[in-house]
């Protein structure tokens, strides 16, 4: 994850209509964007990031602000293109399995395509943050891979702060008791008394 | 057996707090109890695949169709 600090430069240019700014700027945050989206929406987070960034490149003459405000604004967007989608996957009868459920964000596993195009342990951790209940795999996603601050997850979720570090803290409890998670902790480093805990095979 | 399990693995991720949470997604090392969550983080953080990186000639081209409108040029 590039430094804000490293995005100043391109995000003046690309406001001013400078495609190699556009291009760093979508080369530094596409992969958080997309990953945050697979979280929120499954496999339609494809159509919802290139949504995300057709706004983005039609508002972005009207923004104003520096990196960090331009990363928390790219995420509001992506996040109501995401909530528009699962609204929409929600009107379709036809698809049952669209369905969204009330304690789910709407993921749906990754295809083997995509897991084998995205890295299988970048997909299996997103899975498992996805299974999380829906404040907490989004306050992770945005705190811990869009590298969002307390103050911009607050603003793109529209919450109060110390809702976002307790649904985090949360969600990083849950993860660190997934049994999942435990096993990919396990190998090398338990102690003996605990080495029965390893999964078989490793 | 269970119960223990679940009281060991209780006690080791029970610290973390507030403060501990905002260390571990800022890229703090894990401690000893949260090695798999580490493993866990620094894998959702991965570098980006190049299928993930694909779609930047499209995303490119769209930024430039966007300027050449005309709200775009009069500003």
């Amino acid at each position: 994850m590039e430094d804000d600090d490293d995005l100043a430069a391109p995000l003046f240019a690309a406001i001013a209509g400078d495609e190699g700014g556009f291009a760093v700027l979508w080369r530094a945050l596409h992969p958080a964007l997309i990953r945050y989206l697979r979280v929120m929406v499954g496999d339609a987070a494809e159509d919802v990031a290139s949504e995300t960034w057709l706004q983005a490149c039609r508002d972005l003459p009207r923004f104003q602000g520096g990196t960090t405000a331009f990363r928390a604004w790219l995420f509001r967007i992506a996040r109501n293109r995401a909530i528009d989608e699962r609204r929409r996957l929600g009107r379709r009868p036809e698809e049952p399995t669209a369905a969204v459920a009330e304690d789910t964000i709407g993921w749906r596993a990754p295809d083997a395509a995509s897991q084998a195009i995205e890295g299988a342990d970048t997909a299996w951790a997103l899975t498992v943050i996805a299974s999380l209940p829906p404040d907490q795999a989004e306050a992770v996603m945005l705190r811990a891979v869009a590298g969002l601050s307390v103050a911009a997850c607050a603003q793109v979720l529209g919450k109060r702060p110390g809702a976002i570090r307790v649904a985090t803290m949360r969600g990083l409890r849950r993860l660190a008791a997934d049994p999942r998670v435990r096993a990919r902790g396990s190998v090398g480093w338990l102690p003996d008394i605990v080495g029965e805990m390893r999964p078989e095979g490793v | 057996m269970e119960m223990w399990r679940a009281l060991w693995y209780a006690m080791r991720t029970r610290w973390i707090g507030r403060n501990e949470a905002d260390r571990l997604v800022g890229g703090g090392l894990p401690g000893p109890g949260q090695r798999g969550l580490g493993v866990l983080l620094d894998a959702a953080n991965a570098p980006p695949a190049a299928a993930e990186l694909a779609a930047e000639p499209a995303a490119v081209a769209a930024f430039r169709r966007a300027q050449s409108r005309p709200a775009a040029r009069a500003r």
